[in-house]
């Protein structure tokens, strides 16, 4: 059973004009007491998220929809945990995988071997799992004698494909993605393909934001539009790419 | 096992381990802060991983490895000891030991000041993308300075072994207890200097700054007992203090017991300070990176 409950989120960006903030404008403040804030005019606030309600239940598969800047990526943040909102409640039961960058964590001087476990690592799955589903990641990322080799000596497809391989071996309870992942040549390609749906199959919660609507079409079933940090439209994914097109006009 | 250190409780084992994890805007930090603590030592796999693969990735391939450190530090304090044991005019084989020593701790102390600046902001690329307890930086920061201070120190296992000072068990226990207070005021300092460091860009300028001081104003390479009615200068250095628990011992000096009581009320102030701004200011890390 997978949950995700987001009640009264917001997320607020505070911009500081880099050269005013110093030990001198924050002692400034304070002596002022704030009643004079000279370091406000140089502050601009973004509100990249307002009132953000949602309820994801098993079985949702939802889509993000919304131009450049409406804040599906601090959306997807919030969702994947890594940015603590600034304002609300978050509650997320089951475990969560954000592959938000596959090829984090990945050391070029280390051995494609050392690399699944390091990168394993970083995405804070148990020692057995790692055991257990290593064979797999060998033999999907098709590497062969390449996994005896440091990570310099890999093309950079095929750094992206052991990068695929590993962030895809372990089936999360909530899965999110900023964009949909692919690797490698056309064949590769196909199987990263059948491999992803397949790891979305088996997920309660899929959260997805691409501007391929096909795509788009094919994996979800809810779509959530976003405008300037407020969800402007929540449910069918027919009828919420609709009006987005609409709205868009 | 789950990222940030927010509620997390496990009802199911292994492979379908359901995770809880709870955020409130409003309330609560000191609480996810301190689980965010302990969800980096429950990580001390992943802390292990980047400490090794930073420091392998340093040496794979040269012909020392690691060992380049001890080389490093064995050529500086030989150096340093063949010359200034001329300039003060000390016998060379009790200065050499005194310098040694005092290079290597003033190493791993100048090392904890100066990079804890960092420990934050020069990961900014792992927290920004994946979901990680914070405090798994300053622990890697630790680890990775402890590392390298153990192959440095090598160099001062044999001068002292060359030394004529006779060395007995307690003196080596009570200088390994100094450099075990030294890291873990350094982790505290990590977490409280990251966090400074990460909202103030001036503020590793000035710790830089104050540390390149600090280098010689603190007795290192010279002692304190040549100040003669100045070497009150030296005593309300509190990183002398820290530097002579861990060589103190060692030397023989007669002021060991005043430098851990010193060292010792700092370490249980600096913790208590980094916690309430580690507490504060956590969940705000990753809007300033």
């Amino acid at each position: 059973m997978a949950e995700l409950h987001l009640e009264q989120v917001g997320v607020d960006f505070l911009v500081r004009d880099l050269h005013h903030s110093t030990f001198v404008s924050t002692a400034r403040s304070f002596a002022t007491g704030g009643m004079i804030d000279m370091s406000n005019r140089r502050k601009v606030c973004i509100n990249a998220l307002k009132d953000i309600n949602l309820d994801f239940r098993d079985g949702d598969r939802i889509g993000l929809i919304g131009h450049n800047g409406a804040g599906k990526t601090t959306l997807l943040k919030v969702l994947s945990g890594i940015l603590p909102p600034t304002a609300g409640r978050i509650r997320i039961q089951g475990r969560t995988a954000g592959l938000l960058s596959i090829q984090l964590g990945l050391d070029t001087r280390a051995s494609g071997y050392e690399n699944i476990i390091i990168r394993a690592r970083y995405m804070g799955v148990t020692e057995e799992e790692i055991q257990e589903r290593f064979d797999d990641i060998c033999e999907f990322s098709e590497l062969g004698e390449y996994l005896h080799l440091p990570l310099k000596a890999y093309s950079s497809g095929m750094r992206v494909r052991l990068a695929f391989a590993i962030a895809t071996a372990f089936d999360p309870d909530i899965l999110i993605l900023d964009e949909w992942l692919s690797a490698g040549d056309a064949t590769f390609r196909d199987k990263a393909s059948a491999r992803m749906k397949n790891l979305i199959a088996q997920t309660g919660i899929f959260v997805m934001a691409t501007h391929q609507v096909s795509l788009m079409k094919q994996m979800c079933n809810r779509g959530i539009v976003l405008k300037k940090g407020q969800i402007v439209f929540d449910g069918d994914l027919e009828e919420a790419l609709e009006y987005h097109k609409k709205a868009g006009r | 096992m789950d990222g940030t250190g927010h509620d997390i409780r496990q009802t199911d084992s292994k492979t379908q381990a359901k995770e809880v994890f709870e955020y409130d805007a409003s309330t609560g930090h000191f609480r996810y802060a301190w689980n965010d603590l302990l969800e980096g030592l429950a990580q001390h796999r992943l802390v292990r991983t980047m400490v090794s693969t930073g420091f392998k990735s340093r040496y794979k391939g040269t012909l020392l490895g690691a060992f380049w450190l001890t080389a490093t530090a064995g050529v500086t304090v030989l150096g340093l000891g063949v010359i200034y044991s001329q300039v003060f005019q000390i016998d060379f084989r009790t200065y050499l030991p005194y310098v040694a020593l005092g290079m290597m701790i003033w190493g791993l102390i100048n090392g904890f000041v100066t990079e804890s600046i960092s420990t934050f902001s020069g990961m900014s690329s792992v927290f920004t993308q994946i979901k990680i307890p914070m405090s798994v930086f300053p622990l890697t920061l630790t680890g990775r300075l402890m590392l390298t201070f153990f192959y440095r120190a090598l160099v001062v296992v044999a001068i002292l072994l060359l030394g004529d000072r006779m060395i007995t068990f307690v003196d080596i226990a009570t200088s390994v207890m100094g450099v075990v207070i030294i890291a873990w005021a350094g982790f505290w300092t990590a977490i409280l200097f990251g966090i400074l460091g990460a909202r103030f860009r001036d503020f590793g300028q000035l710790i830089n700054a104050f540390m390149t001081f600090a280098f010689f104003m603190t007795p290192v390479f010279w002692e304190a007992s040549r100040l003669g009615q100045f070497s009150f200068v030296a005593h309300a250095n509190p990183l002398y203090h820290f530097l002579n628990i861990a060589r103190g011992p060692l030397i023989g000096s007669s002021d060991v017991a005043l430098s851990f009581l010193v060292a010792g009320a700092i370490s249980v102030i600096l913790p208590m300070v980094a916690l309430v701004m580690f507490a504060k200011f956590r969940h705000r890390i990753v809007y300033w990176c």
